[in-house]
């Protein structure tokens, strides 16, 4: 009960916050790239890596995954929106835009993912 | 000259009033759509065995995926007068019910636990899953559509 008002809270700070970096980044890039998602994503991994990391080796509380990881790192990033992103590249004719949107999305999530789990490791690890 | 000028500058400022109040609402319904999102994922995790490869992280995926190409698709036709409707939906409830951060660092911990052939079927399972997913539930709505066209 107390996991799932975490979850709720963290989601509810998660899910504008990608809303609003998305809306950002179309203003600054307004071309078909889906920039935000990937920023989003890239972003997300980074700190729920960190925080995968710190449970591990003890020094985030356990409160902090509901919290930060489940709620405000799985509100924010998206799987869907990348998958319906890279579909509507692909509808448009623009191929090799999807492709490098899978690449980007998979490579540089898992990078910061890792990045993440290797700085959260050098605290207390 | 009072009434000339002023009276534009009126139009414009109740434009951007009820811009800002748009985009209030927009971002208040993709929060509270967020929130049963993550709320739905919550649950899948708590009722699928841990342990392993994440069965729930991916089957979150997968649905969403199928979800968002349904939704995308019908909402605006379906409901063209319930213009916060895809935002709620599409922004809020699916997006937030899929996670590519948790994803990601699953694969991270199986490759960390030495597992990277496992880590490499996560990766590729999902990915694929999720495209075939999300080609499906377009197709499925555009049929949809076609199919009952005038009728709603």
């Amino acid at each position: 009960m107390l996991t799932s008002l975490l979850v709720a809270v963290g989601a509810g700070v998660g899910a504008p916050l990608r809303y609003l970096v998305d809306r950002a980044a179309r203003r600054w890039y307004p071309g078909p790239f889906p920039l935000g998602t990937l920023l989003v994503n890239v972003s997300g991994s980074l700190v729920f890596g960190l925080l995968a990391a710190g449970l591990v080796a003890g020094w985030a509380p356990t409160w902090s995954e509901p919290l930060l990881g489940a709620g405000l790192c799985g509100a924010f990033t998206t799987y869907s929106t990348f998958a319906h992103d890279t579909l509507a590249l692909f509808d448009d004719r623009r191929r090799w835009l999807a492709l490098a949107n899978v690449g980007a999305n998979l490579a540089l999530g898992l990078a910061a993912a890792a990045l993440g789990w290797g700085l959260g490791s050098l605290f207390l690890g | 000259m009072p009434g000339t000028l002023p009276k534009a500058a009126l139009g414009d400022y109740r434009r951007a009033v009820m811009a800002g109040r748009s985009q209030l609402a927009t971002v208040g319904v993709v929060a509270l759509g967020g929130v049963v999102g993550s709320l739905a994922r919550h649950g899948v995790g708590v009722a699928l065995p841990t342990g392993g490869p994440s069965l729930a992280t991916w089957s979150v995926n997968l649905l969403g995926s199928f979800l968002i190409g349904v939704v995308a698709v019908l909402a605006p036709r379906v409901w063209p007068r319930l213009p916060l409707l895809r935002p709620f939906l599409v922004t809020g409830v699916i997006s937030g019910f899929t996670t590519f951060s948790a994803h990601s660092v699953e694969v991270t911990a199986l490759l960390v636990a030495g597992r990277p052939a496992v880590a490499v079927l996560v990766l590729a399972g999902t990915l694929l899953g999720a495209l075939v997913a999300v080609a499906g539930g377009d197709a499925f709505a555009r049929w949809v559509v076609r199919t009952r066209e005038g009728r709603w």
